[in-house]
């Protein structure tokens, strides 16, 4: 008798698991889904109550349609230079600041930690009208430079950086030394590549917050020629408010990309979550 | 002490009492201004009819544009953009411009310049002083702050100088002779002062530097160590400086002055727009809404919890549902705004359609106040149930197996264990979540601007929101800085809680 029950109980358990997981990933994905069903309907087929689950013929026409309605290939663009730079930015400062903080020990590292520490604090979000009229009074208002400019250095990346660099072992700088390798070679050769992980992670986050950023762009990027993804997504919504596919055609297409990213780096993107995913 | 020290501290030494008197003399210039200002051009197109109220100092009312016309009133344009200085006409609500003049400077001889003895001694004692302490370069500590008193003397000294002038000016009423009433207001002193301070700053650490080099002279390998690394930093910390550091001080400046895009005057106004966000209903609408929607972390950390404890053990495939939960964390916020406004759209939306299935009445989620800023928590929540859920997998999976097998030989129920031991062994795990989601929740704008504008009748309109209209649609910067202030104060102690509660515990990577 115990032994029995002791078999099925963890069969009980296991099928109440699968049956939670099953319902928590139909309650995620249920949303996308949606998503992708109406960007394949016709503008007024989905005008009707109770509305048709699958497309009755789907049109993938939306999708060219709703992406030419705008420029939409723009969009693209802006938004790919934004994340560029915010990726090559961020990477090579959290390289280079957490490879100092966590290698080298030199006049003037504590109070410099403590500032940085401190910027770690403080909320970006709070800053948006000093860093909207610093960037105004260098003229950089309504240009690729001013959208780009206050997010190329994430002090969360210094400090994943450095945390990465102290758990790496200090024996094969040192054996490069050795072998007559300079303080530079060491950071590039040696140094950057046993932490390709912890970059990957920085790119990582540092692409899917640029992909995904809005309110930056919106009040320094005015005009329709500057627009990234998301802002134009947002205006296409003003304009074509009653064509249900159109603006699920291109919502899809906003997602596309980071989602790519997002498959192929799903790895760093955990190891990022580990050590903090909210910044 | 080497000869390239000493030459090195010579030409730091000469750079500074430059920038010091480029700041003086631009300053001076500035008060030389104001006395002499003369030149006035009226650009203004001030409607008739309106009730002339002066919109004073902030803008010229109707009233005063008009008399300045008349050449009857005197009026002092307060500026600090150039020899030209303009002011926008404002109506006689203190809202539209309707116009605007302009007063230009002349040129002539030095008013004020008795100022510039004072100053050049100071500098010259300066100067002297900094290639003196050189020679006691082992006492590093006291020559940089002998330095600082040295220097903030002469920039106290010359910023008293310029303010009695400046008295003087009001003194004697600034009236200029009769062919246009207009005069150009001498300038704000406290931006020369920051500019002095500044330069200050940069003298103290250049010389820091120098003395510090001459005392390592003997150990190059830290010489180059220190170089290096300060290299391998200056690009992070020039843009800290810029676009974080700096901002956090321009943030507190702005809330204290007014800033109107079009006047080039600034004056300080103290608590002035503090003083209006606390008498507006708004902000405290705003303030209020936030944190009801703050509500959602918690809610959405039981639901995650509860999923957690359910899916606590090697179920096959959970790797896939890892990557599925996380979808909506990396997804565009904007698609994801977008699909929940149609799947909540009041007459073809599907939930409302389930609703009807069950003979349920609709529901207009998004244009009914009562519902609209629950349905964006349910939405946030949707968006952060995975993340929740998995950082709780996290948390169980390091609960010690023994620790659950002596409390169950010990005869407690799964509920007992499940208080007793799993509950207070998550705590950490829960208190970073708490905190760090209401902290995110604080951030969030975009569900807000896509879905609902603030509305309906400011149901949803949460702070983040409030600043952005009231920054870039009204033009308000000023009182947009006071709002952020605020957001700043409270966000920053919701992040000294949680550092507080982190401190002890080993930092996991």
């Amino acid at each position: 008798m115990s032994e029995r029950r002791a078999r099925t109980v963890p069969r009980v358990r296991r099928l109440t698991g699968y049956a939670a997981a099953l319902l928590l990933a139909l309650v995620m994905v249920a949303p996308f889904l949606w998503m992708l069903l109406t960007a394949l309907m016709d503008e007024f087929e989905v005008y009707q109550a109770p509305p048709p689950l699958l497309p009755a013929a789907p049109r993938l026409a939306n999708f060219t349609e709703a992406l030419t309605a705008l420029p939409f290939a723009v969009y693209f663009r802006n938004s790919l230079i934004l994340a560029a730079c915010t990726v090559v930015g961020q990477v090579a400062t959290a390289a280079m600041a957490g490879y100092a903080f966590a290698r080298h020990r030199f006049a003037g590292r504590t109070p410099l930690f403590a500032v940085y520490l401190g910027t770690l604090m403080i909320p970006g979000i709070a800053l948006l009208v000093p860093r909207f009229l610093i960037v105004d009074a260098m003229g950089l208002v309504d240009t690729i430079a001013g959208l780009v400019s206050v997010d190329l250095v994430a002090a969360w990346g210094i400090f994943l950086m450095r945390q990465y660099f102290l758990s790496l072992p200090r024996d094969m700088e040192d054996a490069a030394r050795l072998d007559g390798a300079s303080e530079w070679q060491v950071f590039t050769r040696v140094a950057l590549p046993l932490a390709r992980p912890a970059l990957a992670t920085v790119a990582l986050f540092a692409f899917i917050d640029a992909w995904k950023a809005l309110l930056w762009p919106l009040i320094v990027a005015r005009s329709p020629d500057l627009r990234v993804v998301e802002a134009g997504v947002a205006s296409f919504h003003g304009m074509y408010y009653a064509n249900w596919p159109w603006q699920m055609a291109a919502a899809v297409a906003a997602l596309v990309p980071v989602l790519i990213v997002f498959l192929v780096a799903q790895k760093a993107f955990l190891r990022g979550l580990a050590f903090g995913g909210f910044k | 002490m080497t000869a390239a020290h000493r030459r090195a501290a010579a030409l730091a030494a000469l750079l500074w009492a430059a920038a010091t008197a480029g700041v003086a003399w631009r300053t001076v210039r500035k008060v030389d201004q104001a006395a002499r200002s003369r030149e006035a051009l009226v650009l203004s197109h001030a409607a008739q009819g309106r009730v002339p109220t002066p919109a004073w100092p902030g803008g010229l009312g109707a009233r005063d544009a008009a008399a300045v016309r008349a050449e009857e009133l005197p009026l002092v344009v307060r500026g600090t953009a150039g020899t030209v200085v303009t002011a926008p006409v404002k109506d006689a609500d203190d809202w539209n411009v309707i116009g605007a003049v302009a007063v230009q400077a002349r040129a002539g001889e030095w008013a004020v310049a008795v100022l510039f003895p004072v100053a050049l001694a100071l500098l010259a004692a300066l100067i002297t002083g900094f290639m003196a302490g050189l020679r006691h370069a082992t006492r590093r500590r006291t020559v940089v702050g002998l330095d600082a008193a040295l220097y903030g003397g002469a920039v106290v000294a010359v910023v008293a100088q310029l303010s009695r002038a400046v008295d003087g000016l009001a003194a004697t009423g600034v009236v200029p002779p009769a062919r246009a009433r207009l005069a150009l207001a001498p300038p704000s002193l406290g931006f020369a002062a920051l500019v002095l301070g500044l330069v200050a700053a940069a003298g103290v650490l250049a010389r820091w530097a120098i003395v510090w080099h001459a005392a390592n002279a003997d150990r190059p390998a830290r010489v180059r160590e220190t170089l290096g690394a300060w290299g391998l930093i200056a690009p992070s910390l020039a843009h800290l400086l810029v676009f974080t550091i700096a901002p956090v001080g321009f943030l507190f400046w702005i809330s204290v002055h007014d800033w109107d895009l079009l006047a080039s005057d600034r004056p300080f106004v103290g608590l002035k727009h503090f003083r209006a966000i606390g008498a507006d209903p708004l902000f405290w609408r705003a303030l209020r809404n936030g944190l009801v929607y703050a509500l959602y972390v918690p809610a959405t950390m039981g639901a995650a919890l509860a999923a957690a404890l359910v899916l606590d053990q090697p179920l096959r495939g959970i790797k896939v549902l890892r990557v599925v939960v996380f979808l909506p964390y990396v997804a565009s916020t904007v698609a994801i705004a977008l699909v929940w406004q149609w799947l909540l759209h009041r007459d073809f939306g599907l939930l409302n359609a389930m609703l009807a299935a069950v003979h349920l009445p609709r529901v207009d989620w998004l244009g009914n106040p009562a519902t609209a800023l629950p349905a964006l928590m349910v939405v946030s929540a949707w968006g952060q149930l995975g993340y929740m859920m998995v950082v709780y997998l996290a948390g169980l999976q390091a609960i010690p197996v023994s620790l659950l097998e002596a409390a169950r030989l010990d005869g407690a129920s799964a509920w007992q264990r499940f208080r007793l031991v799993v509950l207070p062994m998550l705590r950490p795990v829960s208190v970073y979540l708490l905190l760090t989601g209401i902290i995110w929740s604080f951030h969030g704008f975009t569900l807000v601007y896509i879905m609902t504008e603030g509305g309906p009748a400011h149901a949803t309109d949460v702070l983040v929101y409030r600043i952005y209209q009231t920054a870039w649609e009204f033009r308000r910067f000023d009182v947009a800085a006071a709002m952020s202030v605020v957001l700043c104060l409270v966000l920053l102690s919701l992040t000294a809680l949680q550092w507080r509660t982190v401190k002890g515990e080993p930092a996991d990577v």
